[in-house]
Order: C-alpha cells, then structure tokens, then sequence
C-alpha cells in the first residue's frame, strides 16, 4: 500500500513554523535583548544570509555566548 | 549593550541584516574562523557568504589582568569597522570581478569536520550543553571559545598533524611590532624598534588600509593576515596611509616568525590540553629558559603527584629528553615546551628534565598524567 506523506508534512511543517518564532523569542527573553536596537535574527546565519541576499544589504553576524 | 544605546550605532546598524549568534553548534567552522580566545567577535559580509571583514581582537593582557577580552574593543572601532564594510559592500557589488579575488582570501581553507558537534572529540566529550530557548539548539552547544580546542583535540584523537600555526593562532600585531588604535581600522599608535614593522619601515600615525591587498576594517583583520601567514616566513604587502598619500610597504616575517615572536601558553584553553602533560606546574618565561613558577593547581594534585615529587618552584628546566633548551641563541619559551609535550610525548608517557637548581643541574624524571575526559572536554 503507497502511503501519501505530504499531507502529513504539510502539517508537521505548519506546526513548526510558528515553534522557531517562539524559540527565537524566549531566546530574546533569556538574553534580556528587550531594548536592542533594530530587528536581530537570532541564532540562524542561514536566514540571515538569505535576508541579506534580498534586501542588497550587508550582514552583521554577532557571536556572543550566553553570559 | 553597546547596540542598545549608541544612537550613532544604531543608525549604521539599520544599514545591515544583522544577526546574533550565541552558540557554535550548526555553525560552519570553515566560514566563521576567529579567535577562539573572544568572548565577542563579529563578521561582516555579503549574503553570499563573501568575508568583508572581522571584529574582536583578544590579547594575553585581558587573561593575565583577568580582564574581558572586550577591554580591546571600542564603540568608535565597530562604528569605524561597518562604515569600512559599507564601502567594500559599495566596491563589491557594483564591481565583484576585482573584489572577488580580494575578498576569497578573507575565508579561510576548510576544516576536515564542518561542523563542531561532529568533530570526534566533541563526540567522545559528550560534554555538549543545552541552552534554553535556543531554535537551532537540537543537538546542543558548542560554545564560542572551545572551538580550537575541540578541532586540536580532535586532530590529536585523528592523529593528523597539529601545525604551528594552529598552536601560535591568530597572531596578535605586536608579534611583529605593531600597536594599532582600538579606534580604528589600522591607525598605527607605536611600532617597536627593531622589529619587522619598524624593518618594514612602518611609523605612528600611519593608517594601513590593506595587508595583503584585503582591505582592514578593524585591527581584527590584521591579525586573520598574520594568521594565514606561513611559518615558514613571507614579505607581505602593507598599504598605508601616509600624509594623505597611500604608498606599500614590504613586511618581512622571518622563518619560524610565530616561535620567535608568538606565544600560546596564555591561550588556556589550548594550553588546557598539554596541562595534563606539561610537567603539572605552572610555567613561566625566564632569560634562562622555561621557569616551574608553581606546582600545578589543587585540584590536579593527583594527577601530578609525580611532578609534585621532584620538581621544584624556581627550577628553570635546561633540557628536555636529553635535549638542550637553549640553541644558542635563544631559549625555549612556554609555548616551545608545551608545543614539544604536545606533539612528542604521550600521557602516562615518561618525560626527563634537567632543571638548574641553585648552581646545580639536577636530573628529574617523571610520568605524564593520563588526562581525565571530563576536565579535557570542559
């Protein structure tokens, strides 16, 4: 029997999205980044490569560990 | 908290994607190569990974003062850092036929494991933490700074060969001579007599604006030149800035450069490694040689029992394993003897000193500890 997985991906992938948002975020919170300036992609290099790429702008990439 | 208040600041920032990382795990170790030893380091690039430049210079006085490695960095020289960046972006994109040759060089070659959570000893430490709330934290963090350590280790564990250059890294300017101004790109402050930037002919005041022809945004990428630079010696292109005019200048490196002038022992956690080899003391540089300081802290006693037993405080050793110390000319330093440890000796292997005690030469002998992996991994 030939099982269809991508509606079950689909699901999966939709369930996902909005859990890195929140992971971004409670990294934001655990850092105290409340009141840094301007919009941080927190720790995922490739989506800042690939908002670079689209915006035309330069890329700042910070490493800092968790004090 | 620099990003969070200078107004200045902020408005360059709105100039780029910017990013923060707070981990290494995920990470490609052959694109984001910096010093290990930063509790603090920037990348400035393209968004197709092109390198236009580094920040974060770490210095041995931050560990000896116990100081931040940040006490080298300033606002005025990450404002000076982006607005270099924004130029190179400007040259960059507008013309990347000449820039793209330029800029490949500020990559550096590949490591044999991509990433740090699957090099060996990473994998055998299984010391990897977690840290919460992290969304590319799924198999665990590798921090910033164990980074050398874990590629050493590993290529230890692999048995490849750990070059000079991976043991004297990323090699600070005043290694050939060089004091550069925090403040700025490349504002030359002082250039030591007698030293290949003052042979070169380097003067205070001067402003390098490229060192190999990779344009410098910030003293950091001075020392990634120097750190690509061969043991073996070379004569590197420095242009400057002089009275308003540019001009190049040779700057010659001597074979063995990173040896005579370099030094890693106040890298500790490189050192953290050949620790558990290094003769369990505490080392320090003396006109006559490697000098035991003090024996090894408390809580390696047992490990170095041996040690503790025939060596002394204020021996100076003046041979190892039947060798001389001395050639003639120089001594060894710390970052000689712990190079030897490292790459000669085994742990629970024995080692053969001769140490000048008083006006006597003494001959010692002892075994190496075998390391503990939950100290190695830490």
């Amino acid at each position: 029997m030939r099982i269809r997985l991508w509606p079950l991906a689909a699901v999966v992938l939709l369930a996902v999205a909005p859990l890195h948002a929140d992971e971004g975020q409670a990294l934001k919170e655990l850092l105290q980044d409340h009141s840094l300036q301007g919009d941080w992609i927190y720790d995922d290099v490739e989506a800042g490569f690939l908002a670079a790429s689209k915006s035309g702008k330069p890329l700042l990439i910070s490493f800092r560990c968790v004090p | 908290m620099v990003a969070r208040t200078d107004p200045g600041l902020k408005a360059l920032l709105e100039k780029f994607v910017t990013v923060r990382c707070v981990q290494m795990g995920g990470v490609d170790l052959g694109l984001f190569q910096s010093d290990p030893m930063l509790s603090w380091s920037v990348f400035l690039m393209n968004g197709d990974k092109t390198i236009y430049g580094r920040f974060g210079l770490a210095h041995e006085d931050a560990k000896r003062s116990k100081k931040d490695s940040n006490t080298n960095h300033s606002v005025a020289g990450i404002k000076a850092a982006l607005e270099g960046a924004l130029e190179v972006h400007a040259g960059y994109t507008q013309d990347p036929a000449t820039w793209k040759p330029i800029l490949a060089a500020k990559t550096g070659a590949p490591w044999p494991w991509k990433y740090a959570e699957k090099t060996p000893a990473a994998r055998k430490y299984k010391r990897l933490e977690r840290i919460k709330g992290s969304s590319r934290d799924t198999k665990g963090c590798v921090h910033c700074h164990e980074i050398q350590r874990v590629l050493i280790d590993s290529y230890f564990m692999k048995k490849k060969p750990v070059t000079d250059a991976m043991l004297w890294m990323y090699p600070h300017p005043e290694w050939v001579g060089l004091s550069l101004h925090p403040d700025h790109r490349g504002l030359v402050t002082k250039v030591v007599a007698k030293s290949p930037a003052a042979a070169a002919g380097l003067r205070p005041d001067d402003v390098i604006e490229t060192l190999q022809a990779q344009p410098i945004l910030s003293p950091a990428d001075v020392v990634w030149v120097l750190h690509q630079t061969p043991e073996e010696g070379a004569r590197l292109t420095v242009g400057i800035r002089r009275d308003g005019k540019s001009q190049s200048l040779p700057l010659a490196l001597p074979k063995d450069w990173r040896r005579r002038f370099g030094d890693f022992a106040w890298r500790y956690r490189i050192a953290g490694y050949a620790m558990w080899l290094w003769a369990g003391a505490t080392l320090a540089d003396d006109k006559a040689g490697v000098r035991i300081a003090s024996h090894a802290p408390w809580w390696f006693k047992k490990d170095h029992k041996g040690a503790r037993k025939v060596l002394k405080k204020r021996d100076v050793i003046v041979a190892v394993d039947g060798k001389a110390t001395h050639d003639g000319v120089r001594p060894w330093t710390r970052s000689t003897y712990l190079a030897y440890l490292m790459r000669e000796k085994k742990p629970g292997s024995t080692i053969k000193l001769t140490v000048q005690r008083g006006d006597k030469q003494v001959p010692v002998q002892f075994k190496l500890p075998r390391p503990r992996p939950e100290v190695l991994g830490h």
